[in-house]
């Protein structure tokens, strides 16, 4: 619906759903820190960092419940309707949704300290691309859903496919190295699990995209999202062509 | 019923959206092309509004937007105001109610109204309940005696009031006395019940129990309601109407209309933006 916009009689409601939208920039801005910092830190081997950004989950959680405070404040005192209700209803959603992010920031650093005492292994030349694509997407969806674009939350929806089909691609390569070399394989394994968080940062920039649209349209998106994920059925490159 | 329609593409600033749920039954007011005026100025245009059969429609908009006008045209309330002027066709089951010849006082019994202020007689509880039948000339006390209980029990205030019926109805609260008006509404049997702002007067526990009154009355009697609480109509309605300036804005299936108006105008109103 377009149209010029209107604002609400009532100031202070206005400046409240405002707070909302401003609350949703920096909460995705911080959750997107988190994860390329633990990134470089990984990168770096950096255990302090490492540490900093353990602490600093607090923060985004914090947060986060100041963000849905606002919510259910607004929810009882101002009983919002129409895109008003969408706002409120999908901040609390999106919330949830970039706290988590910042959790899967938390839990790459913490296998920071691990990694870095072993020897480097290869496959961890590929994570900042991971990280780029998985931050990328989580940038534009919280973009889309503070501007209410929902060509950018479309877009969102569709990027996904391409990260995991990096994440599929990494997978494989994790699983050929520690096939060739089993000295590799606890920093293998902790790269994978740090290869599943940043796809699964991809997963939570969906859904934020996901209730953008909603909150710009009023409606769901239709269809199946596309999807590329295919390491349920991956094996080693190695054991694959050993198959045929 | 109809599937919810959410916020289709493109909606029209100058066409009306229409998105309403229809009963099963169907239409049971039918206004078509329906104009009017108070002497030289219109207060109703084009107005196109289908009412349907056994449920809640609520009529919303800023005062003066013709919601209660509109509400008095369907049992011709309006009838005796100097230099009222219509056009257009309101039908119920389909007899136009502007028809001359139409008797109008057969007309308001089949459409019950409930007024802002309640506004029983000073008599007693029984005898305003009964009323509609004492016009009717029906003197048979056991007939009187069960359609008496039987509109208290369906207004929700028989187990309140049945040992002093005999009591001055005006010593009642103000929510019972609005509960007793509805009571004397429907002792008359009407299919449609019109509420002008029924609860503006009351507090909210008074208002609770009118708005669960409403939804107990669903199904038998078409309801339509003119509120200026918006959460009142999002709470109580099936389908809502929006009007302004005197014309029909949007008239859809209650829940889009609060969650996802079609239309601008319904939007900001709606949301509390009205410029």
């Amino acid at each position: 619906m377009s149209g010029e916009y209107i604002p609400h009689v009532v100031t202070a409601y206005e400046n409240e759903l405002r707070g909302l939208e401003e609350g949703v920039s920096k909460l995705g801005e911080a959750a997107a820190r988190q994860i390329e910092n633990a990134v470089s830190a990984l990168v770096t081997g950096d255990v302090t960092d490492a540490q900093r950004i353990i602490a600093q989950d607090k923060n985004l959680d914090a947060l986060v419940a100041e963000a849905e405070g606002a919510c259910i404040r607004i929810l009882a005192l101002r009983q919002p309707h129409a895109d008003d209700l969408r706002l409120t209803v999908s901040t609390i959603k999106a919330c949830s949704e970039v706290e988590r992010a910042g959790d899967y920031a938390k839990n790459i650093a913490k296998r920071i300290e691990t990694i870095a005492s072993l020897r480097p292994v290869g496959p961890m030349r590929d994570i900042p691309y991971l990280m780029e694509l998985a931050v990328g997407n989580l940038r534009k969806a919280v973009g889309a859903f503070v501007t209410r674009d929902p060509g950018l939350a479309g877009e969102v929806w569709k990027n996904d496919a391409a990260l995991d089909a990096a994440y599929t691609a990494i997978f494989r390569d994790i699983l050929t190295y520690m096939a060739e070399d089993s000295q590799s394989v606890t920093a293998c394994t902790h790269l994978l699990f740090i290869a599943k968080n940043l796809e699964r940062v991809g997963d939570r920039a969906t859904n934020i995209a996901e209730h953008a649209y909603y909150l710009a349209t009023g409606r769901q998106f239709e269809g199946e999202r596309p999807k590329s994920d295919l390491t349920s059925s991956a094996v080693p490159a190695a054991l694959d062509g050993a198959e045929e | 019923m109809a599937e919810i329609a959410l916020n289709p593409d493109a909606p029209a600033q100058d066409k009306v959206a229409y998105h309403f749920q229809e009963a099963p039954e169907g239409t049971i007011i039918d206004i078509a092309d329906f104009n009017l005026w108070y002497g030289k100025s219109q207060a109703i245009f084009d107005v196109n509004l289908k009412i349907q059969k056994g449920l809640v429609t609520a009529l919303i908009g800023p005062s003066g937007c013709g919601k209660s006008t509109l509400l008095r045209s369907l049992n011709r309330m309006n009838d005796l105001i100097d230099g009222l002027k219509i056009a257009g066709r309101v039908t119920i089951d389909g007899e136009d109610i502007y028809r001359s010849g139409v008797d109008v006082i057969a007309l308001r019994k089949r459409m019950g109204m409930v007024f802002q202020k309640p506004n029983p007689f000073p008599k007693s509880i029984f005898e305003n309940v009964i009323y509609p039948l004492r016009v009717d000339g029906v003197t048979d006390r056991t007939y009187l005696e069960e359609a008496c209980e039987r509109a208290l029990q369906g207004a929700a205030l028989w187990k309140e009031v049945k040992d002093r019926l005999h009591e001055n109805a005006l010593g009642l609260s103000g929510g019972q006395q609005q509960r007793l008006c509805i009571a004397r509404a429907i002792c008359a049997e009407p299919e449609v019940l019109l509420m002008d702002e029924p609860c503006s007067a009351l507090d909210p526990i008074a208002t609770s129990k009118i708005e669960e009154l409403i939804d107990s009355l669903k199904g038998h009697y078409s309801i339509v309601i003119v509120t200026h609480s918006m959460q009142q109509a999002a709470r109580v309605s099936h389908n809502t109407a929006f009007m302004y300036l005197g014309r029909l804005v949007e008239y859809g299936h209650t829940e889009a209309v609060f969650t996802a108006p079609h239309n601008q105008r319904t939007l900001d109103y709606v949301t509390g933006r009205f410029g």
